[in-house]
């Protein structure tokens, strides 16, 4: 089994990851998100009916 | 509490950083020495992710489509399509790298900080759905290719597992890698079978420059080319990239070898599906009933105008497609969850100290063998259908795959440059075109 590397040398200077905040979403970020949003559902709704109807 | 530190509480930074201190340590050492043997040796050991996720895309429900579209099509229309989809993938694969380079953090875990819980829930349930779809097909692939040898279905799908499993569970990261690697060249055995079917050049030049559709624009076709782009670029790859790169320590001074990487892998992509679609576009199609063999009757017909040898290699090719891809889908499923939920999540840490990291992506590898195993499961149906899927999901995950690489307080100067972000929302634009014109033929078939 893998040994447990956690006693190995550190490097200190790897880069911390960065830090998360959420973002705001504005302006056309705002529409393209709710863009998605249609687009998800149109598309499942034409996938179940495709499916129903044997298209795939 | 904030947000923020609600987020981060479980992230150990130190701890990340001492489980691949091996890893970061052998690249400084490479890169402080000068000469080409050892720029050469610093070019070995960054490559990978690329690689992987590129011949991982190669998988055996890939293999089977375009098997299945050179024979149905033949070489025609799909070889310059299939060199503007390596195109594609390369432009999609390359912001992956910089992303994780820059941020150390996976995709699931930027989108889940970034954008929230809705949207962190919508791609972390989408992409493990679409894994185990895909791992479906993958254990279709090996189970099919080593029948051709007389293995028993339930042998190969366990042995296809156990595989799994010790490469995940025993390797750390870097030899996790190189044995994916070694596998991954396994890939390359359906450039040979190309040139075993003596294909006559100048039809394959000729398709360059008679650019057409044979039989016309219809449903069926459209349907071949959904599921020839969502084999090419899937949501997976996005996830998997990003997370290897990360998992790897790559920092942003290894995002040229990580392009490099990357382009090796997409030629290497684009060469294996070419050769997939010049062998049966050579071999099967203009059969009779050519559009619609499944790849048993595929196998059987290259047995036949190649001998025992190209059959076996074919099943050999497939086997190593759906292992490959195994395990590439295993590490992402782990990934995702792991950064979704702040687990420990790196394949450099033992089972038993992330064992919650190992877990869903080996039982979501179990189900999928254990679905193969399910008699008169409709596989072939499966395969066609993870592929449409894929391709109906990508437009939303490159969509947070582009905002993020604008964002000019993350990515700093590595943010998209003008044509990345032209040629990307153009390929968002096709995808969702494509996707349109697919609904339109579902809701009005009398157009097609």
């Amino acid at each position: 089994m893998k040994k447990d590397t956690l006693n190995l040398v550190t490097r200190s200077d790897y880069p911390a990851p960065v830090e998360l905040t959420r973002a705001q979403l504005r302006g056309w970020v705002r529409v393209v998100f709710w863009g998605l949003r249609v687009y998800i559902v149109v598309m499942i709704a034409l996938v179940a009916i495709g499916f129903a109807r044997g298209h795939a | 509490m904030s947000k923020h530190v609600a987020y981060t509480q479980f992230i150990d930074f130190e701890e990340d950083v001492k489980i691949r201190a091996r890893d970061q340590a052998r690249v400084v050492a490479l890169r402080e020495k000068k000469g080409w043997l050892f720029r050469l040796m610093l070019g070995l050991v960054l490559i990978g992710p690329g690689v992987l996720v590129m011949i991982a895309d190669n998988d055996a429900g890939g293999v089977i489509t375009y098997a299945q579209t050179g024979a149905a099509y033949g070489i025609g229309f799909f070889i310059p399509a299939l060199l503007l989809s390596g195109f594609i993938a390369y432009v999609v694969q390359e912001m992956t790298v910089r992303l994780g380079a820059v941020t150390h953090r996976g995709h699931a875990e930027m989108i889940w900080g970034r954008y929230g819980a809705f949207w962190g829930w919508f791609s972390l349930v989408d992409l493990v759905l679409a894994n185990i779809l895909t791992l479906i097909t993958e254990f279709i692939g090996v189970t099919l290719g080593l029948g051709v040898f007389g293995v028993p279905h339930a042998v190969s799908a366990a042995a296809a597992i156990a595989v799994d499993v010790v490469v995940l569970l025993v390797l750390r990261y870097y030899a996790w890698e190189r044995v994916s690697l070694w596998i991954a060249l396994g890939n390359l055995v359906f450039i040979p079978l190309a040139l075993m079917a003596h294909p006559h050049w100048s039809t394959v030049v000729a398709a360059f420059s008679t650019w057409r559709i044979q039989g016309g624009f219809t449903p069926a076709f459209l349907f071949i080319v959904l599921a020839n782009f969502g084999t090419t670029i899937a949501p997976w790859m996005l996830f998997f990239q990003q997370s290897a790169v990360v998992d790897k320590g790559l920092t942003v001074h290894d995002i040229h070898h990580g392009r490099m990487d990357t382009a090796i892998g997409t030629v290497a992509m684009v060469a294996v599906a070419v050769a997939l679609v010049i062998l049966t576009g050579s071999l099967v199609h203009g059969m009779p009933g050519a559009s619609n063999l499944d790849i048993q009757q595929i196998l059987r017909v290259l047995g036949q105008r190649l001998g025992p040898i190209g059959e076996d290699l074919f099943a050999l090719g497939l086997v190593e497609a759906g292992m490959i891809a195994a395990i590439a889908l295993t590490a992402s499923t782990s990934w995702a969850m792991g950064e979704a939920f702040q687990w420990p999540k790196s394949i450099n840490m033992p089972a038993r100290r992330a064992w919650r990291f190992y877990l869903p992506g080996l039982l979501s590898a179990v189900i999928a063998a254990a679905v193969v195993l399910i008699p008169h499961a409709p596989l072939g149906f499966l395969n066609l259908t993870v592929q449409v899927v894929a391709s109906i999901f990508m437009p939303a995950a490159m969509l947070f795959l582009l905002l993020l690489l604008n964002d000019a307080t993350i990515m700093g100067e590595y943010k998209n440059r003008k044509w990345q972000n032209i040629a990307a929302f153009s390929i968002v634009g096709l995808l969702v075109a494509l996707n349109g014109v697919y609904g339109l033929s579902v809701v009005m078939p009398h157009l097609f």
